[in-house]
Formats: C-alpha cells, structure tokens, sequence
C-alpha cells in the first residue's frame, strides 16, 4: 500500500486537475451560446442567397456560357481539400473525426489516380495531416490570434481557392468541416463547394413571380458576382459551425473528465482513508501487545 | 406616400436593419434607383456607394456599402451586402479615425484595392 503522504500528493493533484477541466467546462458552455448565435444569425443572409443563386441557376441550366464556378471546368482530376479544424485541442474527437474523413477520401481520390492539395484551416488538423500529406499542404490559415471569427475570414479562405481556381489548378474543390448537430451530436461533413451544382434547396418564390422579374445587369452576370459571395458565405458558415461544434464537444469532453476526475478523487480517498486506519490499527496493536507483555 | 415597403438589410453577421420604410436609394451597378412600394421586381448587384433610407419624412440614413446585391419585389426589398457602415449614426470622430486609417491602407494597397479604398474614402468625406 501506498504511503500516506504520496496518496495526498495525489488526491491534491487530481483535485487541481479537475477544476482546470471544470473552468474549461464553463468556459466552452459561454462560448457554445456565442457561437450558436453566431450561427442563428448569418442564417437570413446565407438562405436568401441560396435561394436566388437556386433560381438564377436553374434558368442557366444546360446553357453553354454557365459561370465555370457553377458547371466546374468540365475535368475531375486535381482534388482541393479545404479542410477545417481547430486551433487547440481538448476537444475529445471533433479534430480527428474531421481530418479522418478528409484522409479517408484523400487515400481514396489518389487510389483512383487522381491529385490531391490541401488547404488546412487551424493548426490541430494541419498537424494531423502532414504525417501523411505534408507535402500536399498548399496552404495554411491560422486564425489562433482571431478572437471573433467574422466574415473576413471566411472570405479571405474564399478569395484564395477562387484564385487557385482561376489560375486552373484544381478541379473540384471539398470542404471538410464539422456539422453542429447538438451539444453531444457534430458531424463530421464532406461539402462539395466547386462546381456548386444545380443541386438546390426547395424555391420560395413561385415561378411565374420569377419570369417576370428585371435583372440589371442581366442573369448571368449577377450571378458571376454572386458565386463567389456564395462560396464566401458557404465557408464562413463552415466555419462557425465548426467553432460551435469545437465548443460542443470540448464541453462534453471536459464534463467527461470532471466526472472521471471526481471518480479518481473519492476511490483515491477511500484508499487514503484505509491505509490510515491501518497505521493506527498497527500502531494499537504494538502499544498493547507490549503493554501484555509485561 | 402612404404605403410603406418592407426593407431587410442584411449582413452575413446578422440582420442591420428591417422594418418598413417609404423609400430606399441604392447605388446600382447600372445607375442608382430609388425604390417605392408597388416596384416592379427587380435584381440587381450593388456598387461601393450609399445606401439611403427614408423610415418617414425626417429620418433618413444613410449607410456606406461596398457593394452587395438587391432584390425587389412589390413588397419588399432585400439587400445583402458584405460590409457595411452606417453613417448617420457614427460619430464625428469616428468618421475622422476612420479616413486616418484608410489613408494609410491607401499607402501600403495594391492599385486594385486603392481605387476602392479611396472611393469609400471620398464617399466618407463627402458626407461629413
């Protein structure tokens, strides 16, 4: 049995563990509440523009001239991952069931003979990833001195892959981030942001309402300025779902290890408690086998 | 004008203005337009200019857009726009902080970003 001494260094340390992991706790609930907000509110603007970008890009369906960021260039051969994590970690899986379905698909994209990059957002993933990737990674964004994650950032995440994308060195291009379900729930998703596709949610407006609408300048020029705010917003929201999902399961992860530490507490104690009384029973047991003794 | 349209500004960080208003001018990519109730539905794109709104006779405000996107329907108006400053309602020296700081974007800027810096700039001063 332990020493005493080394059993109360031990319970003091475990004791100081578990506030660290309680604060934390707390903390990643206040912050859970922000980003939740975060995400109620950037709804109206990025719904909207789904919706008008849906509709204009119906009509341009089949049409030759179609913006390349709608149609894709026509190839699927060079695959861009944008693959979003966090920037610390204690946050049970959510870092690693992201970048484990970004590798995953990776591993199965170069099987099929076709090129992978990345562009990792957040420290956490870009090292999970460069063990296997390293030399794939062509980009990082680094947003641990950001203390509000706002709309510039996802922008200028945005404003890089169209770039790339302009100067034809990708062809499809994935986003990988994690969906915030609840507080216990994040999932881990595969987004496919170029080509967006006609794939669209269901249109508000009817459609007689449409073909009487005006557009100035005319369809597809709005809608060349509107993919790329489109694709903008598609990562800003990424990424404040990704903030709220990293909150989410620090919180639950953190709750786990107060709880585990409070077990580790009170079976540390009783043991404490027994080698005590085993001293003091030893100790009786000497003073009175002596005392017959005599 | 006794029928007011209903007016949403929104930014992708959340909601900046929306209830009904009688009248709204934008800066059109293609020229300005001011829109009333009853308009015909109309989409247009935005460039860098202002904003005005007219809640009623005596509050009008203007807010500073670096462009963005409108959609009109009879009614009801609905602008997005990225980023956006709303002019009325700032004070005096944050409008002068405000120039300060973009005249030392202004220095460092490629030429692309200067024309923008310095149009939003003007667009500043003019309506101190």
């Amino acid at each position: 049995m332990a020493n005493l001494k080394e059993l109360r260094n031990r319970i003091s340390s475990v004791t100081s563990t578990q506030k660290i992991t309680r604060a934390m706790q707390m903390v990643a609930a206040s912050k859970l509440k922000k980003a939740q907000d975060a995400v109620e509110s950037t709804r109206p603007y990025s719904d909207k523009l789904s919706t008008v970008v849906g509709n204009l890009s119906k009509e341009m369906e089949g049409d030759d001239n179609a913006p390349k960021l709608l149609v894709g260039n026509g190839n699927s051969d060079r695959y861009l991952l944008v693959v979003a994590t966090s920037e610390r970690g204690l946050c049970g899986g959510f870092n690693s069931s992201i970048t484990r379905l970004a590798a995953q698909s990776a591993r199965k994209l170069i099987q099929e003979g076709k090129e992978v990059k990345f562009i990792c957002v957040g420290k956490k993933g870009k090292a999970a990833l460069s063990r296997e990737f390293g030399k794939d990674i062509i980009e990082f964004f680094d947003f641990s001195e950001v203390r509000n994650l706002g709309f510039p950032q996802g922008d200028s995440i945005a404003q890089k892959v169209i770039s790339l994308f302009d100067k034809n060195s990708f062809d499809v291009c994935k986003l990988y981030y994690s969906r915030f379900e609840s507080v216990l729930t994040q999932i881990p998703t595969e987004q496919v942001i170029i080509p967006y596709g006609f794939k669209n949610e269901e249109i508000k407006d009817t459609i007689a309402q449409e073909a009487c609408y005006e557009y100035e300048p005319d369809e597809i020029d709005i809608l060349k300025d509107l993919l790329p705010k489109n694709l903008s917003i598609q990562v800003f929201r990424a990424l404040l779902e990704n903030f709220a999902s990293e909150q989410g399961a620090r919180l639950s992860a953190m709750d786990n290890a107060t709880r585990n530490a409070g077990e580790m507490i009170d079976k540390l104690k009783v043991t404490y408690n027994r080698s005590r009384q085993a001293t003091i029973t030893s100790e009786l047991i000497e003073i009175i086998s002596g005392a017959e003794a005599l | 004008m006794d029928t007011k349209i209903n007016f949403d500004f929104v930014a992708p960080e959340g909601s900046i203005v929306s209830s009904d208003v009688d009248m709204v001018l934008i800066p059109g990519k293609e020229g300005d337009a001011g829109i009333l109730f009853n308009h015909a539905p109309y989409m247009t794109t935005l460039r860098q200019g202002i904003v005005e709104v007219t809640f009623d006779k005596d509050n009008i405000k203007k807010f500073l857009v670096e462009g963005g996107f409108v959609d009109v329907t009879p009614d009801k108006i609905t602008i997005l726009a990225e980023s956006s400053l709303n002019l009325t309602d700032s004070d005096a020296s944050f409008l002068k902080s405000e120039i300060d700081s973009l005249d030392k974007k202004i220095d460092i800027a490629t030429d692309l970003e200067k024309e923008l810096l310095v149009g939003r700039k003007e667009l500043i001063e003019n309506f101190r």
